[in-house]
């Protein structure tokens, strides 16, 4: 079947079985890493993308759904200015991320940042839990998060 | 880290072993038995198409075997069947799905054999290793006790979460095997590899995944992996990639049983204790694991008549040692589960029993070696109680628990508060080289560079730039211009695994070594200059492992931690809101990396006390974590791991049965189980 979409501002067209999961057309078709299919079952978040503006895991996504829609993954995001927030919040705060969340990690931080610009402890832990980890404290990527949205608001202003 | 790669790992830059493919790369999938234990009579394959191939065991280029310390393992079982799950052979195919289908129509024609006895029933073959501590007579001194306290518990390890990172690819680039994949033991997996791919191991070079924390017991899944992908490789001259599939279900399994004579002070006058580790079908590492196991198990308290018997026994289930901290901090858990039973029954403030049971300098410890200083427990036990306020509320606690039953209303919830303390020690302790070895080699070379060939892998993401930054600040050279290499197959020693915090502990130190003289031949002598610096093993004479005597470690770090919990009481939901963790483990090298891995120890040990696989942000509990450093200069670092997994646990089940009511006999635990009686 094939499918058109936009992918990361680009108009892409892919001829794949309509049931294909997305994350593993966004890896195997368009090479894009940044999203890992750990556990495929919708648990760990670790395959999040960007559909029409809302995180979505892409393991349980068919890839005939997104017919006609918009995507983002870490790949197109990480060329944003919202990217530089997180980059630098992260980065500050010495947020040593094992790379296999680390690009899922940011894009969620980042878009959940458009949600709740000055997350309180409650919108942390969505922020965080969206996206299982197994190595870096909670401690330091809370402090990351608020870090990375002082960059926004000092940016945004 | 500079900039860039910071960036680049943050915009999904970085590659993984399941990200790279290739053209003419091919999928490997293994096949495996599901019945067990049993003979292997015949592999019934349907007809493959000419692109699927399959391997079984004779078709190994090299030894069809992994020898490990203490047993080998086979490759591909082809007559035994040990356990459900061993592989028998392994598919190849361009299509991954493809693979698994056809996968689905292999059988195998299995005798079924009997299984391994149970672990109570004294079978030699059934029993990979047994260490005993014995120390004056258990007799006597349960002679001189007032109160015997006696008691069984058990402890399941929780599996680990997998994620397909444990992938591994392999290409071969000229003569050479590029290997890529996860592991901590890259000296081991490059000697294995070349058993089974009968080449030399000059010939594989390993390309690690850098994804972060590494895992003691990612052995079992790295090596094999890595050496089925090799034969593979090297009989199809194609790159492979093995698909990564969920790990067995493995029963980690540790039965205690304790009796312990108390005197009238409430003192330990006697200790006899027996411990069961299951190590699954093969006994591999057994050895270093029980010794570690039964030194924890004795304890760190002052006991004049010891009797500690640790045991591996086999059973039809996968091999999965080591574990983490290789049984010293399982051990303790048992002590210090003992302690705390103690204080109940004494009806003495644990805190205060432990302050005053700890051997000091001038005694001997369990395996009798002299202590030449008092270990800092007592002062950290003190502190941590006055910020926990640990006394009031254990007080508290326990009287709400002995007068539960005249109580006219039940409160929604109840509080329970416990203690532990830890000890680790990052030595290790068999005189095998596969384990011990470790050694570090820098050039200085014409151009002004620098380069550190360490043949191990970094344990926690910032230990290589503390390096960097360590040896360009020695040496003053600047950081761009050191190049730590990871791993260079012509020149690489064999080094053992990075685990034990060996990488904070022994390669730090090496490197220290090598950069000291370096820096006084540098204007001396031409260059290039190249210094090599082996690890010293103990003697024997310091510690002899065949009859577990002498002084086991030569540095220690500590740990003591409080650790309090709510359970309401409609519901049985265990929440801990609070834990407290004082450290002491010398120099501190990198005090925010420290803090991370305690805290992502202090999760896993979590795993251990409740029932999950991994506890959800918002329940993880506030963590007030200190580090104790003791200022001298000369305080070398001396590591970090175990301290959490050593204490914690303990404190748990400590806190959950005052809270409760009920003696937890085991971990982990959940509302289900307290509902049912907690047992
Ligand atoms: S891979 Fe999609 S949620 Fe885990
Ligand atoms: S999985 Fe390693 S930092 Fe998240």
């Amino acid at each position: 079947m094939l499918i058109e979409f936009t992918l990361n501002s680009e108009n892409v067209s892919v001829d794949v079985p309509a049931y294909f999961r997305l994350s593993d057309v966004l890896r195997d078709e368009f090479g894009l890493h940044g999203l890992r299919n750990a556990c495929r079952k919708g648990y760990c978040g670790l395959c999040s993308v960007v559909l029409d503006g809302k995180l979505v895991y892409s393991c349980l996504i068919p890839v005939f759904q997104i017919r006609g829609r918009e995507i983002m993954t870490i790949e197109g995001y990480s060329k944003t200015d919202d990217f530089e927030d997180v980059y630098k919040g992260f980065k500050k705060e010495g947020v040593h991320l094992c790379d296999y969340c680390a690009p899922t990690r940011t894009l969620t931080t980042g878009i959940l940042l458009d949600r709740y610009a000055r997350p309180d402890e409650h919108q942390l832990m969505e922020i965080l839990t969206t996206v299982t980890c197994s190595c870096t404290p909670y401690e330091t990527l809370k402090k990351g998060i608020l870090s990375a949205a002082r960059f926004r608001q000092r940016r945004l202003q | 880290m500079s900039e860039d790669k910071f960036r680049s790992r943050l915009a999904g830059q970085v590659s993984f072993p399941e990200d790279i493919s290739s053209r003419k790369m091919v999928y490997a999938l293994q096949v495996r038995a599901e019945r067990a234990p049993g003979i292997l009579k015949e592999i019934i394959l349907p007809r493959l198409p000419s692109h699927i191939k399959f391997f079984q065991a004779e078709d190994i280029p090299g030894k069809n075997y992994l020898s490990y310390p203490d047993e080998s393992v086979p490759l591909l079982a082809d007559t035994e069947i040990l356990y459900p799950g061993q592989p028998v052979g392994v598919l190849t195919g361009p299509d991954a799905d493809e693979l698994y289908s056809i996968r689905k129509e292999i059988s195998l024609e299995i005798t079924p054999i009997p299984g391994f006895p149970p672990y109570r029933m004294r079978d030699s073959r059934a029993c990979p290793a047994e260490k005993v501590i014995q120390k004056g007579s258990t007799l006597r001194g349960m002679e001189k006790a007032e109160t015997v306290v006696e008691g069984d518990f058990s402890l399941i390890l929780p599996e680990m979460p997998v994620y397909p990172r444990q992938a591994v690819y392999c290409t071969k680039e000229g003569g050479t095997y590029v290997l890529h994949l996860h592991s901590q033991w890259p000296s081991l997996i490059r000697k294995l590899c070349a058993q089974a791919a009968g080449i030399s191991r000059k010939q594989v070079e390993i390309h690690f995944n850098p994804a972060g924390r590494t895992w003691d017991s990612h052995v079992g899944q790295s090596v094999p992996a890595a050496a089925l992908t090799v034969c593979i490789t090297s009989i199809l001259r194609q790159p492979v990639k093995l698909i990564a599939e969920r790990d067995l279900p493995c029963r980690k399994e540790i039965f205690y049983h304790y009796r312990a004579g108390v005197d009238q002070s409430g003192r330990l006058t006697a200790l006899e204790a027996q411990v069961y580790l299951n190590a699954g079908a093969y006994g591999c590492f057994s050895s270093e694991v029980v010794t570690r196991l039964a030194l924890g198990t004795a304890g760190l308290y002052q006991c004049r008549h010891l009797d500690i018997r640790a045991k591996s026994f086999r059973s039809n289930y996968p091999p999965w040692l080591p574990l983490s901290t290789w049984g010293l901090a399982q051990g303790e858990f048992g002590a210090e589960m003992l302690v705390n039973h103690i204080a109940l029954e004494t009806g003495q403030d644990p805190a205060d029993w432990r302050s005053r049971n700890l051997t000091a300098k001038g005694n001997l410890n369990a395996t009798s070696g002299k202590i030449r200083q008092t270990p800092p427990l007592s002062d950290m036990i003190t502190e941590l109680s006055e910020a926990s306020d640990y006394t009031r509320k254990h007080a508290v606690s326990r009287q709400i628990r002995t007068n539960r039953n005249a109580l006219s209303i039940t409160p929604s919830s109840y509080a329970g508060i416990g203690m532990a303390v830890s000890r680790q020690g990052y030595d290790f302790l068999s005189r095998d080289k596969l384990l011990t070895a470790a050694s570090v080699s820098v050039t200085l070379q014409k151009e002004g560079t620098l380069d550190v060939l360490l043949g191990t892998v970094p344990a926690t993401p910032g230990i290589m730039a503390i390096w960097r930054k360590n040896i360009s600040a020695s040496l003053s050279i600047e950081e761009e211009k050191v190049n730590l290499i990871l791993d260079r197959p012509d020149e690489q020693s064999f080094n053992g695994p990075s685990c034990l915090s060996r990488n904070i502990l022994v390669f730090t130190k090496l490197i220290d070594q090598c950069c000291s003289i370096i820096q006084k031949k540098r204007f001396r002598e031409a260059l290039p200059i190249t210094e090599t610096r082996t690890f010293r093993r103990r003697t024997a004479n310091e510690w002899n492992e065949e009859e577990m005597k002498g002084t086991p470690f030569s540095q220690s770090s500590w740990g003591c931690a409080v650790v309090e919990v709510s359970l309401f009481t409609a519901t049985r939901e265990i929440v801990i809101p609070q834990i407290w963790l004082t450290i002491n483990c010398g120099t501190l090298l990198d005090p925010p990396g420290a803090r991370s891995f305690v805290e992502s120890e202090v999760r896993m040990a979590l795993t251990h006390c409740l029932d999950k696989q991994a506890i959800k942000p918002s329940l993880f509990p506030k963590l007030h974590i200190r580090f104790e450093e003791d200022g001298k200069k000369s305080t070398q670092p001396s590591g970090l791991e175990g301290l959490a997994l050593g204490t914690i646990p303990a404190a748990f089940t400590q806190a959950v049965s005052q809270a409760s009511g009920i003696t937890l006999t085991g971990l982990p635990i959940n509302s289900a189980r307290l509902l049912s009686g907690g047992n």
